[in-house]
């Protein structure tokens, strides 16, 4: 049983080992990691919840990226404009907000400068309104299908993330159209090194307590019911779970995770722009959960890295290597046909999902489960 | 002046609703065989339309001569996609879902291949091959035909007659030729199919090939109005299904009806939704069919060809849904 | 003629039949009658190749068939119609008897068709209506139909009047019998209502909790008193 516990671990040497060579490779160490652990922190967001909706509930989420840009749109959307009115910003610039967007966005940053409370307090809400949001949209986009079947549900979440990106793209309103909006800086009373020290902890320490919340979750009752029925839901709904209400609860956990994750994102990136959440992105995050092992967070996390790496490493080639086409395209082939065999010939990923139930329970539900004569 | 505008917006749609319904013939014929919907057969219509593209541009002919070479090879792709990742995985008792993945990883892997072909073939051939259109070739031209005071683009005959003569074909290839009923058999009964002795793996085959070539045809007709380029399979993909699923995706008869509908929906939709009083912009165009899938899902999920009429009728109220 | 020996059998390591022997010749119809769950599809199923069969012999004609798939049994003459999914729905019954003689050539389809057609004229009038719009009994009719395009010696019908009316039972039964009188076949008909199948069979298999009980006589079956009224529900 000990070394069971140790495999995980083996596991993640050759990724550190990875890690650490890249760290050779590249010109500038500290802004390497830090940039590595920031984005280490939304995409373990959006692993762990995907792996929580797919992985623990079985819930086809193709379109978490619309959950993730949900999230980013609002914090793009409000947090300038939010505070623009208590910085004494001009009232011209917010009339015409899409032309003058940075303007506001830099204004509002040096306000921050030198209000730390009220910096810290717009984080806090734009998070909270974030996870607000993405369950929302959760919700929203599962109800015309929740009930249908899962290849009609994923159809449904895809498209309901286009329009979405489609609507952000044309109505300015929301996060100007096509110009994108300028997002202002909640940390800017500090700067340099310890400025991006800060912001990437607190970043890292939200993604690992989110972490720790969906293992709680997944260790509570309602954990044990969401797996029940992934196993068997006839058996499930015969003891009068509502199945239906537990996956859109599910997914709205999920999607406001994944909210949360759009809105560091978007205070990380310092603008937002519709097409930055093409489905694209829905892709990797499958890629890291099947990859790592769906059906346990350890997993989730382990995927998230591996693809932090490859992403990284591809980064860094773009610069040593010179070819007639954009390198990105090469990379997701890869991506794509390394998932296709993982689905082939090891589909339950690098860490395997460990059965919650003891041995014996399992066994005997198994045989029961035998075709009907 | 209103008169033109209504015209040319019908000439429009039916060029659209053309290439959309050859699509989504060839996408309920894969949902069929694999109850999973084909996330790459958007793909399949740009292999299409970059194989005449390449050959057009190459050796400076005519676009229609290499439309056969592009239905086989968007076939062709197809085909092999079925060999190699579907049917293996459905032999392991791949779920839904895994399906799925796999469908969206392939539509990556192809989507992003094109990508690094365009790029390629741009800097080999120093020209562009994004956003273009035949008439944008060296030698092509075309006089639109006349109807009274209208031009017709010749595309609109050539589309409609192609559109109009593939679902013949096909319809006749399904309910007279031996091989065709076998298709429909394995597709309800594969146990049944196998028993009697049909081969159901040939027979799938064969569907996933005519599937993707259909898909090849259609995308090989789109540079005569759209700029072309790698995204555009995906963008066709989302219209696609939402043809599909209006129709009734168990249906091919469906297909047909949805693919008509959506593109009228989109073209005449947009064509009165940017007009007074609504002023919407167009840029807006590609969340119809989006609007109308969502829709469908919420009303009739399994489609318009599900309906009962008879049941309707005679149940007046509640209907099966 | 159909051997069966000692045959084990179930789904995957489930087992449901824990050996039974009996044969079946041309010209006789054998019923297998006994309570829900006692094996009797099962046994079907894996006379047919359906099932997993955990031990025992199954002999066809002197071949030993025990390891071959469905469907190079059905080659061989023996057919099996099974409950349920045993016509296309969606096809017309022209076109399921066409796949019925999906392996047959031109000229051969065509006299097949005719012989079929006239030991069946019922579904003549149905020839080009959907099967899913025929009534229960018409479908059984298209299934036999389509059993007997494959020029079928022994047939294997699981429980064919289920939620059928009484007259169209008698209906079936009666061309049941007549595929023995008339063609020669030899039938294994699975039946719930085992007082009609006993009455026209040659001989009666009892299953019990997927053990044989019984094999003889149907008269001697339904005479004995203890397991007519315990497992045939027969006063």
């Amino acid at each position: 049983m000990r070394v069971k516990s140790y495999v995980p671990l083996l596991k993640l040497a050759p990724i550190l080992a990875w890690f650490a060579a890249l760290f050779l490779i590249t010109k500038d160490p500290v802004r390497f990691f830090i940039d590595l652990a920031s984005f280490y922190s939304f995409y373990l967001m959006l692993s762990i919840s995907l792996n929580l909706e797919y992985g623990c509930t079985g819930i086809p989420n193709f379109g978490k990226v619309m959950f993730f840009a949900g999230g980013a749109f609002v914090t793009g959307a409000l947090t300038a404009r939010l505070i623009a009115p208590l910085a004494g910003v001009s009232g011209m610039f917010l009339a015409h907000y899409k032309l003058y967007n940075v303007i506001v966005g830099t204004q509002v940053s040096a306000f921050f400068s030198h209000r730390v409370d009220v910096a810290m307090a717009t984080f806090v809400l734009m998070l909270v309104l974030a996870a607000a949001v993405g369950a929302a949209l959760g919700w929203a986009a599962s109800y015309p299908a929740i009930r249908l079947r899962e290849d009609y549900l994923a159809m449904t979440l895809i498209v309901t993330g286009e329009l979405l990106r489609i609507i952000a793209r044309n109505y300015d309103p929301l996060i100007c159209g096509t110009i994108g909006v300028s997002v202002p800086d909640p940390f800017y009373w500090l700067s340099g090194l310890p400025h991006d020290l800060l912001r990437t902890s607190i970043m890292l320490a939200i993604a690992f307590s989110t972490w720790a919340l969906v293992d709680a979750l997944a260790k509570s009752p309602f954990g044990r019911m969401i797996r029940a029925i992934r196993e068997n839901e006839l058996a499930a709904e015969s003891f009068g779970k509502d199945v239906i209400k537990v996956r859109m609860k599910v997914l709205m956990v999920g999607s406001a995770i994944a909210g949360v994750a759009g809105a560091l994102y978007a205070f990380y990136s310092g603008t937002v722009q519709a097409d930055d959440f093409m489905p694209i992105k829905t892709f990797v995050v499958w890629v890291m959960v099947i990859l790592g092992g769906a059906g346990n967070n350890k997993g989730a996390a382990l995927g998230a890295l591996t693809y932090l790496a490859l992403d990284r490493t591809i980064v860094l080639l773009k610069g040593y290597v010179s070819a007639p086409f954009d390198i990105n395209n090469l990379s997701y082939v890869a991506l794509g046909v390394a998932l296709i065999l993982v689905l082939m010939y090891k589909p339950e990923g690098l860490i395997p999902e460990k059965p919650f139930i003891s041995g014996t329970s399992r066994r005997r539900s198994r045989t029961s489960d035998q075709e009907n004569p | 002046m209103k008169t033109m505008l209504t015209f040319e917006v019908f000439l429009d749609s039916l060029i659209f609703s053309n290439l959309i319904t050859l699509m989504a013939i060839g996408l309920t014929l894969t949902y069929l065989t694999l109850k999973i919907p084909n996330f790459a057969h958007g793909d399949m219509a740009t292999v299409g339309a970059y194989v005449v593209l390449t050959i057009s541009r190459t050796f400076s002919l005519n676009p229609y001569l290499s439309f056969p070479l592009a239905f086989l090879t968007a076939g062709a792709l197809s085909l092999l996609s079925y060999l190699l990742v579907y049917r293996p995985l459905s032999r392991r008792n791949a779920n839904i879902v895994v399906l799925m993945v796999a469908s969206i990883a392939l539509e990556i892997i192809i989507r992003s291949s094109l990508h690094v072909y365009a790029d390629i073939m741009s800097s080999v051939q120093k020209t562009y091959y994004r956003g273009l259109t035949y008439y944008a070739i060296k030698g092509f031209k075309e006089e639109p035909l006349r109807l009274g005071p209208h031009k017709v683009p010749v595309v609109t005959l050539t589309s409609t007659l192609t559109a109009i003569g593939i679902t013949v074909a096909l319809y006749l290839f399904l309910t007279r030729t031996k091989f065709g009923i076998a298709m429909r058999a394995s597709i309800e009964n594969p146990n049944l199919a196998s028993t009697l002795g049909i081969n159901v793996n040939k027979v799938y085959a064969a569907s996933w090939f005519i599937a993707g070539g259909l898909a090849g045809l259609s995308g090989a007709f789109l540079p005569f109005r759209i700029p072309t380029s790698p995204e555009l399979g995906w963008e066709l993909l989302l219209k696609t299904f939402a043809a599909s699923t209006l129709g009734g995706l168990e249906s091919i008869f469906g297909a047909v009806i949805g693919g008509y509908a959506i593109g009228f929906a989109e073209i005449m939709g947009i064509s009165m939704l940017s007009s007074p009083p609504f002023n919407l912009s167009t840029s807006y165009r590609p969340a119809i069919p989006i609007v109308v899938l969502i829709a469908t899902l919420l009303i009739v999920p399994k489609g318009l060809t599900s309906i009962d009429v008879g049941k309707l009728v005679r149940r007046r109220g509640k209907s099966e849904g | 003629m159909l051997a069966i020996k000692d045959l084990k059998a179930g789904y995957g390591k489930l087992q449901v039949l824990y050996g039974t022997s009996f044969e079946v010749r041309e010209k006789e119809i054998l019923a297998v009658v006994g309570p829900n769950g006692s094996g009797k599809s099962t046994l079907l199923k894996a006379i047919f190749g359906l099932a997993t069969i955990h031990g025992g012999k199954v002999t066809f004609n002197g071949e030993d068939i025990t390891g071959l798939p469905p469907h190079e049994r059905a080659k061989k003459g023996l057919a099996y119609l099974p409950q349920v999914g045993n016509t296309f729905e969606r096809l017309s019954v022209y076109e399921n008897l066409k796949m019925a003689g999906y392996t047959l050539d031109e000229d051969e389809l065509k006299d097949r068709l005719e012989e079929v057609l006239s030991f069946l004229p019922y579904i003549v009038p149905f020839l080009n209506r959907k099967v899913w719009s025929l009534s229960g009994g018409e479908r059984q009719m298209v299934a036999m139909a389509m059993a007997l395009m494959r020029r079928a010696q022994i047939l294997m019908i699981d429980e064919p009047t289920a939620a059928l009316a009484p007259k169209v039972v008698s209906r079936l039964l009666k061309k049941i019998t007549e595929l023995r009188d008339v063609l020669g076949k030899g039938i294994i008909l699975v039946e719930q209502n085992a007082k009609r199948a006993l009455e026209v069979s040659d001989r009666a298999l009892l299953l019990v909790a997927g053990q044989q009980v019984f094999l003889g006589s149907p008269q001697e079956l339904l005479s004995d008193p203890e397991l007519a009224r315990m497992y045939l529900g027969v006063k």
